[in-house]
């Protein structure tokens, strides 16, 4: 689940920016709750979007402290806009539950969600 | 094979059969060529998925210019009874109040012809568009609070617009019962630097001249002539509306269950209209669409002064007048009258325009014979339409009709299909100068990504959901 939600992180913000050019040079810590696996994957990444628009916020990665099927804890890694450096791609307005599934695999766990852009 | 009953040459019907959980049928208006796009893309199977929602009325509803959408497709039309039907954020969208607004003028094409590229410049410069852009009005939050309750309004009272502008604005640019307490803290951060901004994506502001017209008594009530110029506005309630979907959406997935509700997405997560979330995500709702109208008034006055200083020409040289300004992203509570009875209902509007019929009193006095003014933008190459609501439409599919070209190509796939070429250089030998904020943003919004609105609006034309007025082709366009 760790690397699940970890990895859904770094989806997202390769998204936005090219993943290479975002310095690791301050932390924020980000909490989300839902009810189930699906519903938590995607306030975690609603709140990382939140934190990307109202902070200018771009992450480089990110650490998963705690999680539970219905709760997250995570420290991400990351630096605000320099728009010398970094050019938004792609502005990602919101995660939907569309079509959206969580899963265990026997290769692990595996997710699917849809952004709008 | 697809379960699509054809009706008559532009009306489809999904029958109730088709899957378990259908109230009532699907209606698709469309003709032989659009319904193979429908089949292709699966959209026919989200009509029939809305048709599940409780306390629809008569059909769920899908425009020509229908396609796949989160849940919801996109076109679509559902109008739930307000007694005991349910509201549903995804039946109105992330961007709430999406719509569109178009403004006329006194410029001739043929004067303005050599000066195209400046004017696209200079409103490229004044308005900000797309990713990560700043709006020129930074808001307090008492501002904040008094825009989501006033919307256009509060635009116009600084010295940014008219009570006439107002006056062609549906709603009149401010849905009462808006309720700003039920709007979350990061709604409003979100919509905090972005009142006055276009936004990415399939947003924009066009230049354009009157190249047809079809209707030559409404096109008269517009002030719209063959040759003149007009301005067309594309934008919405930015990341405080998305803010406000993402909310209740989580709101609504999370209480469905306790009011025994399973549907076959959990985009479509609804509650009743009566219960307190419900009753919070309409005033949230109305709140955010009240963000967008004062967004597109911000968006018409800074244009209409970019255009005036690049000319420079005097107001009363260009008199420019707001011809009407459309919300295509919304649910509104509306009176009909289904089976002869008079009935108040929730209808939802995703990617669709209300068109409401000559006579209707919540239409200004100049538009009362016409009609409402539906606007119609097609892709950034071709043309857009000027519509009127008809009696037909609002018997047929409460007052409503298309709302745009509807596209063909996902984002990827367009972006794949213009791979190495330039669009922009495409355009400009069509005549068509663009400026956008990225290559790819243009590409994700190149012509072939969208059907013919030509196309689209033959079929709401035949369907009589809406008459045609008027043809109008582009200029110039800027995109966020």
């Amino acid at each position: 689940m760790e690397q699940l939600f970890a990895a859904s992180a770094q989806g997202l913000f390769s998204l936005l920016v090219d993943p290479s050019l975002v310095r690791p040079t301050k932390q924020r810590s980000v909490t989300a709750d839902a009810g189930d696996p699906v519903g938590l994957l995607i306030a975690f990444l609603n709140e990382l979007l939140y934190v990307h628009e109202s902070e200018d916020f771009l992450m480089a990665s990110a650490a998963i402290t705690a999680v539970s099927p219905t709760r997250v804890e995570a420290v991400l890694s990351g630096e605000t806009i320099d728009p010398k450096r970094h050019r938004v791609q792609h502005h990602v307005k919101a995660v939907t539950y569309h079509r959206a599934i969580v899963e265990q695999t026997a290769s692990g766990w595996r997710a699917t969600v849809i952004v709008d852009v | 094979m697809h379960p699509l009953i054809q009706r008559s040459d532009y009306r489809w019907e999904i029958p109730t059969s088709f899957q378990p959980g259908m109230l009532v049928p699907g209606v698709i208006f469309a003709n032989k060529t659009l319904i193979e796009a429908i089949v292709r893309d699966r959209a026919y199977e989200q009509v029939a998925n809305t048709a599940c929602l409780p306390g629809i009325v008569k059909a769920a509803y899908a425009m020509p210019d229908i396609h796949f959408g989160y849940g919801f497709p996109i076109g679509g039309v559902v109008a739930t009874d307000l007694r005991d039907g349910v509201v549903s954020p995804g039946g109105v969208g992330f961007d709430i109040n999406c719509g569109v607004r178009l403004i006329a003028s006194r410029l001739r094409r043929d004067e303005i012809a050599t000066k195209v590229p400046a004017l696209i410049d200079a409103l490229y410069q004044s308005v900000s568009t797309g990713v990560g852009s700043e709006g020129a009005i930074k808001l307090s939050p008492r501002e904040e609070r008094d825009v989501l309750r006033k919307g256009a309004q509060w635009v116009v009272e600084r010295g940014m617009g008219s009570k006439d502008d107002l006056a062609h604005t549906e709603a009149g640019g401010c849905l009462d019962e808006a309720d700003p307490d039920a709007v979350s803290a990061r709604a409003y951060e979100r919509g905090r630097r972005q009142l006055g901004t276009v936004g990415s994506g399939n947003h924009f502001i066009e230049l354009q001249y009157v190249d047809q017209i079809h209707d030559a008594a409404a096109a008269e009530a517009m002030g719209l002539e063959a040759g003149a110029v007009t301005l067309m506005i594309h934008s919405g309630s930015r990341g405080l509306g998305h803010q406000v979907c993402t909310d209740y959406l989580a709101t609504m997935d999370r209480a469905m269950h306790r009011y025994g509700i399973s549907l076959p997405d959990r985009q479509l997560a609804c509650v009743p209209i009566a219960s307190n979330e419900g009753r919070a995500y309409l005033g949230a709702m109305r709140a955010a669409a009240n963000y967008a109208w004062a967004n597109r008034q911000c968006l018409m006055h800074w244009a209409q002064e970019a255009l005036m200083k690049a000319l420079n020409a005097s107001p009363r040289d260009v008199d420019f007048r707001l011809i009407y300004d459309v919300a295509h992203n919304i649910v509104k509570i509306e009176e009909h009258t289904v089976d002869g009875i008079r009935r108040r209902l929730a209808v939802h509007r995703k990617g669709a325009t209300r068109a409401f019929p000559p006579g209707h009193p919540e239409l200004p006095a100049v538009y009362q014979a016409t009609g409402q003014p539906v606007i119609i933008p097609g892709d950034m190459g071709r043309y857009s339409f000027v519509l009127t609501g008809t009696a037909h439409g609002m018997d047929e599919a409460f007052g409503s009709s298309c709302h745009g070209a509807g596209r063909m190509m996902s984002r990827s796939a367009a972006l794949k299909a213009t791979r190495g070429r330039s669009v922009v250089e495409e355009l400009k030998r069509q005549g068509v100068i663009v400026r956008g904020a990225t290559t790819d943003t243009v590409r994700e919004e190149v012509p072939e990504a969208y059907k013919d609105v030509a196309d689209v609006v033959d079929v709401v034309a035949h369907a009589g959901l809406a008459s045609i007025v008027a043809r109008l082709k582009p200029l110039g366009v800027i995109k966020g």
